[in-house]
């Protein structure tokens, strides 16, 4: 059976000349970029014309760029470094909707005596400004907000976000979580993004390899390293390089940004925009009670978060994948107190529809015949699960709040 | 996929879904015994029904036909379909159906992952419900032979999920028994005595000791406190500047200013259209002079 790949938020196929790039620095070149002999040295000229490639896609300089394992490593290597630089600072602002790496450390971090706000979100996912500016405090130490959303696609305006922060107080760090953005729109932080302190990303969502991150880090911001060690990535990140995986990351970085230039403002929106809209009026069309998710905001194009009213995600998932269709859910069940996504809650989704919420995310190597596959596949799956579901009323072809009174 | 589950319970669940195999799916009409369990809140929600072949002594009816309705993810699903099949080939009587456990379905499906056993759970807590819908037609005292067993600790997220014991049933154990260790609130409620991996995960079981004995210290007090009043008065002489002093030249311009907050001597305003450094320079200066000299302009 065919896979149909349409869950690219979560990773992305490594592209094919990325992954050329890593294979010499395995069993040919795989000396330490440290050492002092010949070999050592042009190794780690590999690693910093890596750097300074990513660097220049960015539109920053080279000694701004650390390499890490994850976005997640460089998500908490960004806010636990800047706090622990900043002891007498105990506040912390972020949203409710950040990614895990984000959120859960924040929930962390309050265990151990910090003061977290959490920035909520209207029904279609955006941030209101006046709840930022009032939740900055003298003792404020960082703001992390992140740049797309993983599972609704939708943006913040960091820019503006980060000019109030900053504006406001100079000595408040301002970090972002840019997973979800860095590769798939035009990215240049000295042009879009000049009062960002602190960026995060990572390989995997770019068609590049998993297990390499980078967070850009402006020099004037002092953070304290999360792995101490060695003198590697100036003494903020210790471990030997991650030679491959750095190569193929600024490899990959290079493939995505050439498609940004030259871009004919007159020219039809990328595939994976088409698709996505393809698949939205679909369901609009085709499949009664739905929502999609944050349409009213500005979005990522390749995402669309759609909530079936009266079903649960995870039997969804399932009856996809026997059609090899690969998409995710806003609710994993693996408990008896279930509860939907903390984003989709943050929105106010209602429960009868949260709880079957399906993600589907393009990417660079998605086909019209993925979408028609998932045009024939999904209409019949929500149909069966609702009719065995005590909340739709089948005669009626309808929800049933009622359904439980027996 | 994520979770493991076996060719049996995956196999019930598209045969389920497809109406392909053979379905126990439906809600039987005058039912005989009909309970539910779960919510939709809660993320799976079971309506069972079942009807019997009635005998002369009300204990002795025997199951003849049982059906569901679930909402719920791919093992809640299997579970029912297996609570039904179990009962209509055993054909008991009511009260031998209460005999049917979590573990009988979950032998039955061939294994359910850990994490995934409260799906069975429902199976036989619906069971009970029906049950004593059936008694209480039937006029059988069901005390003798259903307990009462509520946990109003129930509800919130789950942290062990090997013994199903909740956050909130947690704290309130530990303030209940007056737990001061780990090894303790582990012996008396068995949480993490599992796989262990609640232990010290973030919002484990330390966490949640360490937080329940720590909740009396004295909190940081907050640092700043606005003057509502002062405030307005300034956002009202803010906005009378804006208004007759700055809009009119940038809307000349081609640009615009919205005064968005003023919060103690910052003065927030969104600027937009195309403009240098040296806009915000004058505005910032028209509010000193105009308005009061320790205001800043904070512009986006």
């Amino acid at each position: 059976m065919k896979t149909i790949y349409t869950d690219n938020n979560a990773t992305t196929q490594v592209d094919p000349a990325v992954f050329e790039v890593m294979k010499p620095y395995f069993v040919d070149n795989y000396f330490n970029p440290g050492s002092l002999y010949k070999q050592g040295e042009a190794i780690s000229e590999v690693v910093e014309n890596s750097r300074s490639t990513i660097a220049k896609l960015l539109g920053v300089d080279g000694n701004e760029i650390f390499f890490t394992g994850s976005a997640s490593e460089a998500n908490n290597m960004a806010i636990k470094g800047v706090l622990e630089s900043n002891p007498d600072r105990m506040h912390l602002i972020t949203t409710a909707v950040e990614h895990p790496s984000v959120h859960s450390l924040c929930k962390d971090l309050e265990r151990n005596g910090l003061e977290v706000t959490y920035l909520g979100v209207d029904d279609q996912g955006n941030i209101d400004i006046v709840e930022l500016i009032d939740a900055i405090r003298p003792d404020t130490a960082i703001v992390s907000i992140m740049h797309a959303n993983n599972e609704t696609g939708v943006i913040f305006p960091i820019n503006k976000l980060s000019q109030v922060v900053k504006k406001t107080d100079p000595m408040i760090a301002f970090h972002t979580d840019a997973t979800q953005t860095v590769g798939k729109i035009d990215v240049n932080i000295a042009r879009d993004f000049p009062y960002v302190d602190m960026l995060s990303f990572s390989g995997h969502k770019m068609y590049g390899p998993k297990g390499v991150g980078v967070l850009y880090k402006k020099p004037l911001v002092l953070t304290r390293p999360l792995i101490v060690g060695g003198h590697q990535e100036k003494g903020q990140r210790a471990g030997t390089e991650n030679v491959p995986y750095i190569a193929a990351m600024a490899k990959a970085l290079e493939i995505a940004c050439a498609k940004f230039e030259n871009v004919d403002p007159f020219s039809e929106a990328p595939l994976e925009t088409r698709l996505r809209d393809r698949l939205e009026r679909f369901v609009l069309n085709n499949i009664k009670g739905n929502k999609i998710n944050g349409t009213r905001a500005e979005r990522l194009g390749t995402t669309t978060s759609i909530s079936f009213l009266g079903i649960e995600g995870e039997g969804l998932i399932y009856g996809l994948s026997e059609s090899g269709i690969c998409c995710s859910t806003g609710s994993a069940c693996s408990s008896g107190n279930l509860e939907p996504s903390h984003v989709l809650k943050a929105m106010g989704i209602p429960f009868e529809y949260a709880h079957g919420t399906l993600r589907f995310s393009f990417g660079r190597f998605n086909t019209e015949s993925d979408v028609e596959a998932i045009e024939k596949a999904l209409p019949p799956i929500v149909a069966n699960l609702r009719r065995l579901s005590p909340f739709w009323d089948n005669e009626k072809d309808e929800f049933r709040p009622d359904a439980l009174k027996v | 996929m994520g979770w493991n589950y076996s060719d049996k319970l995956v196999t019930m669940f598209q045969d389920a879904l497809s109406g392909s195999g053979e379905s126990y799916h439906g809600r039987i009409a005058n039912a005989d015994g009909i309970g539910h369990h779960g919510s939709i809140a809660c993320g799976d929600a079971i309506v069972f029904s079942f009807k019997v072949e009635r005998a002369d002594d009300p204990k002795m009816d025997r199951i003849a036909s049982a059906r569901y309705e679930t909402f719920g993810c791919t093992s809640a699903i299997a579970s029912s379909e297996a609570l039904c099949y179990i009962i209509e080939s055993m054909k008991p009587t009511p009260v031998e159906a209460l005999s049917i456990t979590a573990e009988d379905i979950a032998v039955f499906l061939e294994g359910m992952p850990k994490q995934k056993m409260h799906c069975s759970v429902m199976g036989a807590e619906v069971l009970k419900e029906a049950v004593k819908d059936w008694a209480i037609k039937r006029n059988v005292d069901h005390s003798q032979f259903i307990e009462e067993d509520k946990h109003a600790e129930d509800e919130g997220p789950l942290v062990c999920t090997c013994f199903n014991r909740t956050d909130a049933y947690l704290r309130q154990s530990i303030t209940d028994l007056a737990i001061t260790s780990l090894d303790e609130l582990m012996v008396r409620t068995q949480a993490g005595t599992g796989c262990g991996s609640c232990i010290n995960t973030s919002g484990g079981l330390h966490d949640i000791l360490k937080e329940e004995t720590l909740k009396n210290r004295t909190k940081v007090k907050p640092i700043t406190a606005h003057d509502e009043k002062e405030n307005q008065e300034i956002e009202a002489k803010v906005t009378l500047v804006i208004q007759t002093a700055i809009r009119p030249h940038l809307n000349r311009q081609g640009s615009d200013i919205q005064l968005v907050r003023v919060k103690g001597n910052l003065v927030y305003c969104e600027l937009s259209g195309d403009h240098g450094p040296e806009l915000s320079a004058i505005i910032d200066n028209l509010f000193k002079e105009l308005v009061h000299p320790e205001l800043r302009l904070v512009d986006f």
